[in-house]
């Protein structure tokens, strides 16, 4: 019995040398970003107290928000393409629901909930869906056929076929999705937090602009960028980086 | 379903909606896989070989006519190996064991196994994307092998390799089914292929996939791709094509 071999060992070596190098890459940046965060805390340009108390409570309200929109979305996206006639239906209302401008939905929340954190979370959540539905059904669209019909045939159905098949293939498109409403988000969340007069670090933002302490607001602003470019550094690019392997050839 | 008797296939004819019009894919294909067999279905590309494979494998419904004594254990090898790049060698190969619930140390020896058979111990922790295109479908083999299935499809399992690795992974292909005796049933476009490995040839006509005739393959194993009586073989069914 012949069995011949084509070896890359070069192959995985190199993979895990770039491995190593960019896990040290990430060590000296959050070293970095330390520093940077010490220096400018002991400046006292900003009560940095209040900003990073406020940062923490929107980061709250973004994360549960992401949460549920992310979930929410999975399940849009599955219902989307479950079949033909499903989709015709579905797909066009998603498509207009998502035109539909979100600012204009908090005067709504604020009088079924009052001035509450859920407002921002229930705007948040409608701001972040829509890239990750449509990326998903995207994905779902175009999955490889013949990795469908192997699942199909090695017996992954029902609730194996979701799990086993389903969410992993889906996986590089969530990623993919959630970045851009991750960052739709915090691009929403100070003009949210300031109509909805909910505590957070866009409420903070807006009180500087207001009274034109406009030194405070300009490093108030690029602090809010560089936490939320670490953010980003420290969960999403690792999970992309992560996700590649989910995807096909 | 009886694995002892022959699967047959009676008048199956396949056509698509397009439109309005009917895409005719095959029409009225019949004839018997026996036990242990290896029969090798060969016609030019777009004739319905692959088309036909899927109906054997239950992924999709036959317009008309029935299939006998299908086995519901099958394996099925794919042109572009199928395997999911966020398994590993052993997740994949282990994935239909996973599918039928089979426990830890059951699905561990079937793919400790599976991965002997094909030669690939070393690799079970790497994930497709590290291997080379003839080590895909040792996986993809390996996969179809581990669930013990009643009958093999393959469906142009060599296509996507160079001609050296397709070479040596068609003689494993034969030493699989001579250890396994297994019911073979194997799409190719490549006559001499057919020629070399098949008991059974059937020959395919297409648009639409009718069978133009079936031979059988007396060519005594193992079998010499340099003799007469091979390419005499080799012209006859090139012919009917």
């Amino acid at each position: 019995m012949r069995f011949s071999h084509v070896i890359h060992p070069n192959g995985t070596i190199r993979q895990r040398r770039n491995r190593r190098k960019q896990r040290w890459l990430s060590l000296g940046f959050i070293i970095i970003v330390l520093t940077i965060l010490l220096i400018a805390t002991r400046s006292n340009t900003l009560n940095w107290y209040e900003f990073y108390t406020f940062f923490f409570s929107s980061l709250f309200s973004v994360v549960i928000g992401y949460f549920i929109a992310a979930l929410l979305a999975v399940i849009l996206a599955l219902a989307a393409t479950k079949n033909k006639f499903i989709e015709n239906i579905l797909v066009p209302f998603l498509d207009v629901a998502q035109s539909f401008p979100t600012f204009a939905l908090i005067p709504v929340l604020l009088v079924l909930f009052g001035t509450n954190r859920w407002v921002v979370i229930i705007f948040l959540v409608v701001t972040i869906i829509w890239p990750i539905t449509f990326t998903l059904i995207a994905a779902i669209k175009s999955e490889r056929e013949d990795l469908s019909e192997a699942a199909t045939i090695y017996g992954a159905h029902g609730i194996k076929r979701l799990r086993y098949y389903r969410l992993p293939d889906m996986f590089p498109a969530f990623i993919t999705g959630s970045i851009i409403g991750w960052g739709e988000a915090w691009e929403a969340l100070i003009g949210a937090e300031i109509i909805a007069k909910v505590t957070g670090v866009g409420a903070y933002l807006g009180k500087l602009g207001e009274n034109g302490s406009v030194a405070q607001l300009i490093v108030g602003i690029t602090m809010y960028l560089f936490l939320i470019f670490v953010l980003n550094e420290i969960i999403w690019i690792p999970l992309l980086n992560y996700s590649s392997r989910y995807q096909n050839e | 379903m009886n694995s002892k008797k022959p699967i047959q296939l009676l008048r199956i004819s396949k056509w698509f909606d397009e439109k309005g019009d009917k895409l005719r894919v095959l029409e009225d294909v019949s004839f018997t896989v026996h036990l242990g067999e290896f029969v090798c279905i060969v016609g030019s590309s777009g004739g319905g070989k692959s088309t036909l494979l899927r109906i054997l494998a239950g992924i999709i419904e036959p317009s008309e006519g029935r299939i006998i004594n299908m086995p519901t254990e099958l394996g099925f090898v794919f042109q572009n190996f199928a395997l999911f790049p966020w398994l590993t060698v052993h997740e994949n190969i282990a994935f239909g064991l996973t599918m039928a619930g089979l426990d830890k140390k059951q699905i561990e020896a079937r793919v400790k196994e599976e991965v002997k058979r094909i030669g690939l111990q070393g690799f079970e922790q790497s994930h497709p994307k590290e291997l080379s295109g003839g080590m895909k479908q040792r996986v993809g083999i390996a996969r179809a092998l581990a669930i013990q299935p009643q009958v093999l499809l393959l469906d142009e399992p060599l296509s996507a390799l160079d001609e050296i690795t397709a070479k040596n992974l068609r003689a494993d292909i034969l030493s699989i089914w001579q250890q396994t005796h297994k019911s073979i049933v194997m799409v190719t476009h490549l006559v001499e292929e057919a020629v070399q490995l098949a008991d059974t040839i059937v020959v395919m006509s297409s648009r639409p996939g009718r069978v133009h005739k079936i031979i059988k393959n007396t060519l005594p194993r193992p079998r010499d791709t340099r003799t007469k009586e091979f390419f005499k073989l080799v012209d006859e069914v090139e012919g009917l094509l």
